[in-house]
């Protein structure tokens, strides 16, 4: 019985430890992200973040759903988000990775309102290619442009 | 099958080290400080110290590569990176509570442990642990 509390303990620890996103912008371009999430009071993608610009070489990283409460680019539509009841309640969903031209990448979690992992764009910066990709590592979730 | 399994770990934590962004994400209930090491693209390990960072709980730091730090915060003995900044190494992150450190890190380097526990200054237990997580570099400290 003790083991199994020590095992819950470490799983709810550890789930509450791994839940940031973060974010690489690794060509020589400007790129713009818009992030979509959820909440306990909005549902798969309910939530749309302002435009995060990421100058090339840069990146940006958030703790939780709830920092975009009050750091740039924050939520659109004056949304606020909450981290109430945990990662099981809140969580990344998608995100659009644009270069403000014809790049417009859609990326995001499986059954979300963008279901691709990775997106790659002929001709989006400097006449390369330029690829868009989600993954969730760890409980982490990462977008990386390269 | 136990030693390819632990080649391929080690792989791992080596291969990434360039190129890779740093994250740092503070989940712990108390303020944290830090120092990053590096080195430039044919440097030593870990001749790069930084200057302290400061986190704050739910604080995260995003280093897209270690030419970031010569401007904020800096390194110490007023040192900057040579050469490609996108070439140099992450090699590891120490935490200091006030009293005691723990150097978290690649193998090789100048850590001898990828993640540990310490004391925060809170005087919570807090773990400090070093990852590669695809093209990155994850450096969480949780309670």
């Amino acid at each position: 019985m003790k083991k199994l509390f020590i095992a819950l303990a470490l799983l709810l620890s550890a789930a509450g430890a791994k839940a940031a996103l973060f974010i690489t912008n690794n060509t020589s371009c400007i790129m713009v992200v818009i992030i979509n999430a959820h909440d306990a009071n909005h549902g798969i993608c309910g939530l749309a973040s302002g435009r995060l610009q990421l100058a090339p070489g840069s990146s940006a990283a958030f703790n939780n759903v709830a920092t975009l409460n009050t750091t740039a680019p924050g939520w659109q539509n004056s949304q606020t988000a909450t981290t109430a009841g945990g990662t099981t309640v809140w969580g990344w969903d998608a995100a659009i990775v644009t270069n403000g031209g014809i790049m417009w990448a859609q990326i995001g979690n499986t059954g979300s309102c963008s279901p691709t992992a990775s997106v790659i764009t002929p001709n989006a910066c400097n006449g390369n290619s330029v690829t868009a990709a989600w993954s969730v590592l760890g409980g982490n979730t990462f977008i990386d442009i390269n | 099958m136990k030693k390819k399994l632990l080649a391929a770990a080690l792989l791992s934590l080596l291969a990434p080290a360039a190129k890779a962004a740093l994250f740092i994400n503070n989940t712990s209930k108390c303020t944290v400080q830090v120092r990053v090491y590096a080195h430039n693209e044919n440097g030593k390990a870990c001749e790069l110290e930084s200057k302290i960072m400061t986190i704050p709980p739910m604080g995260t730091i995003a280093l897209n590569n270690a030419g970031l730090v010569d401007t904020k915060p800096g390194w110490e003995k007023e040192m900057k990176i040579s050469g490609d900044p996108k070439a140099a190494v992450w090699d590891a992150l120490s935490f200091h509570n006030g009293s005691k450190t723990l150097k978290v890190g690649v193998s090789g380097g100048c850590a001898t442990v990828t993640n540990g526990m310490i004391k925060d200054a809170c005087g919570a237990d807090l773990n400090v642990k070093w990852s590669v997580a695809g093209h990155n570099i994850l450096i969480e400290l949780y309670n």
